[in-house]
């Protein structure tokens, strides 16, 4: 019943300005949240993102919902999503992190090497357009740089213009490859969602020996796959298969 | 006095006759227990003589007829009327289940005999007998045989029946929430008379909390109307149960034994045998509701509650104590409440609360009050606001759930002016933030999401190239369009960097060919030209702005040393003036020579 008034509300919403409509769906949902009505703000920010629109914030607020409803797959899930797009966003980062305080189960990260540390931490500063913003702006200078060497006659301007133009341009390539490696994680990404607990086969079949369970809300990358079974990895390392249907991939 | 009472009885007896007509009617229960003594009574309005019973084959006449007669007067408007009435009462027993009929009883009034009407009685299975103990005791009369010799043994003692003697177990409610109050009472019914209760076994309400109410000491008898009869009832025992399960709870059956004292002797002294006979009550459902969605830190308080809070002070100094009480004031389920939950502040030492309670469980429920007194010390000077307490309760009344809200506890803590140790022993002025409760996630973001339709990363698209490719190709046209510049600039700075060195020896090997043939001002000038045309292509000073002061911050910008710069410009004076003025003294054409060679080569060294 409650349904179906909402959506008789929300398609009056269409009807009238369609315009308006995503702020309308966008105010009542964040009406609902702020008065704890999380069912209905999570159904206000879904229909939002049923109209095809997606971001870094819906995601989040998604999750958030889901949260508060005690969803805890959905709400991992939306907050990884969130986290791809908004990779330096501090309020995600937070809330995954309480998040995945609520999963079950627990696997020890493995340690990064401190060089792996330092390059992600570079990566996730910007999202894939940002970087590619950053890659073109500085080939552009870069290109500015060169054309001092080539047309002025003060050598120390074409010193600066040579050395600066060589750099921007290197600096121009590594933003261009950060930005394809975090399209990749958008557009490829290896790693999946548990939305059941099961438990983790030795092979593609039910006859499989059991090998260990893993949770709702776990992270697992997915290596393979055979008809409906997956092969996955956690992050310690350990491997084995399970039933697609109870993981949802991260890629778009 | 005796002549004066029997000329009464006959002149009412006379008045009698004329006034009535002869009624004789026997009365009978229609249903009878096996072996269960009955009595028959016949009654006549006159009196008569001869009485002889009907045919009663089957049934076993134990006693009578016991005679009794009765009369009463009327005087109405004048007239007065007697009315007489004669009973003949006979006991009888059936060993048998049937139906059986007393035909009519016959009897002789006046010389005239009267029938009386047919009686049907029915012989049923009686229960008691299944339960009869085979045990029992007599007491034995020294003088019964004296009295009554061989009577005794045929002697029966009239059987008891579950209606005669009973325990129930009554609830004071069968349909009622989790944690309301039910009242049980447990309750002997007699009909007989009873000499002792023994193995008094209540039931286990193992579904409940169980209170005891009362205990009766001794049974104390009153008369009470249950299902048409009059009982002796006595209150056993009074239970107070609270439930701890939903659903439908059988209370046991609760059992005992009884003595029944019977009379059996009609001797000089009378006798007595006690039966022992046990009892049980039926069993009883009680319907158990769930209550309907709780609230919010609702703990299962259930009952008519009211609240207080209060604090020793308001305003104190630090380290000095404070008292909070907080009192829940009522009846209900008292047992069900728990400590208020008070997010105390990390500034406050706060010891666990002192619980008093003053409770008296009655019919309706625990009645009284609980308190909960808090000692709090505050180590930190600032405001305090704690928040309200919420007490909420399911209202017995309304059926629905209450919230009670206390005031709000609120501390001014005041810094002790006169304790200067306390910022040392405290270190008051640094303290961490930390989270009161705990963590939760932060809040949605609002305003602008940035909403982007099937969002996919820019990168990826075959566009993107052409936002490398589009700069890229602006730099080549603008190259192509300047490239003449581009050659210029390669050849005439660059070149002229890098060849000034060259450039230089090539002219003082000129000045060298001059010395040799003795041409002195041609060798100066060639010197000087290398000279200056060094310093011009080499620190790329254009020729118009050439002079020595130029030289000599450019130099002195690259970090030439002091000495060079100094031979240099002695070098450039001393050709100057040779040049110029070729009438002065002999200059040595081959140390001018030699001195512009290592010059040259000192500044190519110094300047990369």
């Amino acid at each position: 019943m409650k349904k179906i008034v909402l959506t008789i509300i929300s398609s009056l919403f269409f009807l009238n300005f369609y315009g308006n409509n995503i702020k309308a769906l966008e105010d009542s949902a964040l009406n609902n949240y702020t008065n704890k009505n999380y069912e209905h703000a999570l159904y206000f920010y879904d229909s939002i993102s049923k109209l095809d629109y997606s971001s870094a914030e819906l995601h989040f607020n998604l999750a958030n919902c889901y949260f508060n409803l005690g969803n805890i797959a959905e709400a991992i899930y939306n907050y990884e999503k969130a986290n791809i797009l908004a990779p330096n966003d501090k309020d995600i980062a937070t809330n995954l992190n309480i998040a995945r305080k609520s999963v079950r189960t627990k696997v020890e990260p493995r340690t990064e090497v401190f060089y792996a540390k330092w390059f992600n931490s570079i990566l996730n500063l910007y999202n894939s357009n940002t970087w590619l913003y950053i890659s073109i702006i500085n080939f552009v200078i870069s290109l500015i740089m060169i054309g001092l060497y080539f047309f002025t006659t003060k050598l120390m301007l074409r010193k600066t213009g040579f050395y600066l133009g060589i750099l921007l341009l290197l600096t121009s390539i590594a933003s261009l490859s950060f930005s394809k490696l975090q399209a990749n994680k958008i557009l490829n990404n290896k790693f999946a969602i548990v939305f059941e607990t099961t438990v983790v086969k030795s092979s593609p079949s039910d006859e499989g020996t059991n090998l260990f369970e893993i949770s709702e809300g776990m992270k697992i990358e997915v290596k393979d796959k055979l008809q409906d079974w997956s092969e996955i990895k956690l992050e310690d390392g350990k491997e084995g298969w399970l039933k697609t249907e109870s993981i949802k991939h991260l890629q778009l | 006095m005796r002549k004066l009472f029997l000329i009464f009885v006959i002149i009412f007896f006379y008045f009698g006759l004329v006034a009535q007509d002869i009624s004789f009617t026997g009365t009978a229960p229609t249903k009878v227990g096996v072996n269960q003594n009955f009595q028959v009574k016949y009654t006549v309005n006159a009196q008569g003589s001869n009485l002889s019973l009907g045919n009663y084959s089957g049934l076993k006449l134990l006693s009578g007829p016991y005679t009794s007669s009765s009369t009463s007067t009327q005087i109405y408007n004048g007239q007065v009327t007697t009315s007489v009435s004669y009973s003949y009462t006979y006991t009888f027993q059936a060993n048998n289940i049937g139906n059986y009929t007393i035909s009519g009883a016959k009897i002789d009034i006046n010389g005239k005999q009267y029938t009386s009407n047919a009686l049907n009685i029915e012989i049923q299975k009686d229960q008691v007998q299944t339960q009869q103990q085979s045990r029992r005791q007599t007491y034995y009369d020294p003088f019964e045989d004296f009295f009554n010799t061989g009577q005794t043994q045929t002697q029966q003692t009239k059987e008891i029946t579950n209606e005669d003697l009973f325990i129930r177990v009554i609830p004071d409610k069968t349909n009622l929430y989790k944690g309301e109050a039910l009242t049980v009472s447990v309750k002997l019914y007699t009909r007989v008379d009873l000499s002792g209760l023994t193995d008094l076994e209540f039931p286990s309400f193992d579904a409940f909390y169980v209170e005891d109410l009362e205990s009766a000491t001794r049974l104390n008898f009153t008369k009470e109307n249950y299902n048409g009869s009059t009982y002796n009832v006595a209150l056993i025992k009074r239970f107070l149960l609270y439930p701890r399960v939903v659903g439908k709870v059988v209370i046991e059956s609760c059992k005992a034994e009884c003595n029944v004292r019977q009379y059996i002797g009609g001797g000089f002294f009378a006798r007595y045998q006690d039966t022992p006979r046990k009892i049980q009550s039926p069993e009883i459902s009680v319907n158990i509701k769930n209550l309907p969605n709780p609230p919010e830190n609702f703990t299962g308080a259930i009952g008519n509650f009211n609240i207080d809070l209060s604090q020793s002070e308001d305003t104190v100094n630090v380290n000095d104590a404070i008292s909070l009480k907080f009192t829940v004031k009522g009846t209900g389920n008292f047992n069900m409440l728990e400590e208020p939950e008070i997010v105390w502040p990390k500034e406050f030492e706060v010891y666990d609360p002192i619980v008093t309670q003053n409770l008296k469980t009655s019919n309706s429920g625990i009645n009284g009050y609980k308190t909960w007194e808090y000692t709090i010390i505050p180590r930190y000077p600032g405001k305090f606001q704690l928040g309200k307490i919420n007490f909420p309760y399911f209202d017995l009344n309304s059926h629905q759930y209450k919230i009670l809200t206390s005031k709000e506890i609120k501390f001014a803590i005041r810094k002790d002016i006169n304790d200067t140790k306390f910022e040392n022993d405290y270190n008051y002025s640094q303290k961490t933030v930390e989270y009161i409760g705990e963590e939760d996630i932060r809040f949605v973001k609002r305003g602008n999401l940035n909403l982007k339709k099937n969002f996919s990363p820019i990168v990826n698209s075959s566009a993107v190239w052409l936002l490398f490719l589009l700069p890229l190709i602006i730099f080549i046209i603008i190259s192509l369009l300047w490239r003449k510049r581009i050659k210029e600039n390669a050849n005439i700075a660059l070149r002229k960097v890098k060849l000034a060195g060259k450039t230089s020896k090539k002219r003082l090997k000129k000045a060298r060919k001059f010395m040799q043939q003795n041409k002195k001002t041609e060798f100066l000038k060639e010197v000087i030209t290398a000279l200056w045309g060094y310093t011009s292509d080499r620190l790329e000073i254009p020729i118009a702005e050439l002079n020595k002061n130029k030289v000599i911050t450019v130099l002195q910008a690259l970090n030439t040393e002091e000495e060079i710069i100094k031979k240099f410009i002695e070098l450039i004076d001393k050709c100057e003036y040779s040049h110029f003025a070729p009438s002065s003294k002999e200059t040595n054409l081959s140390t001018i020579y030699n001195e512009a060679v290592e010059v040259i080569e000192k500044l190519e060294q110094k300047i990369r």
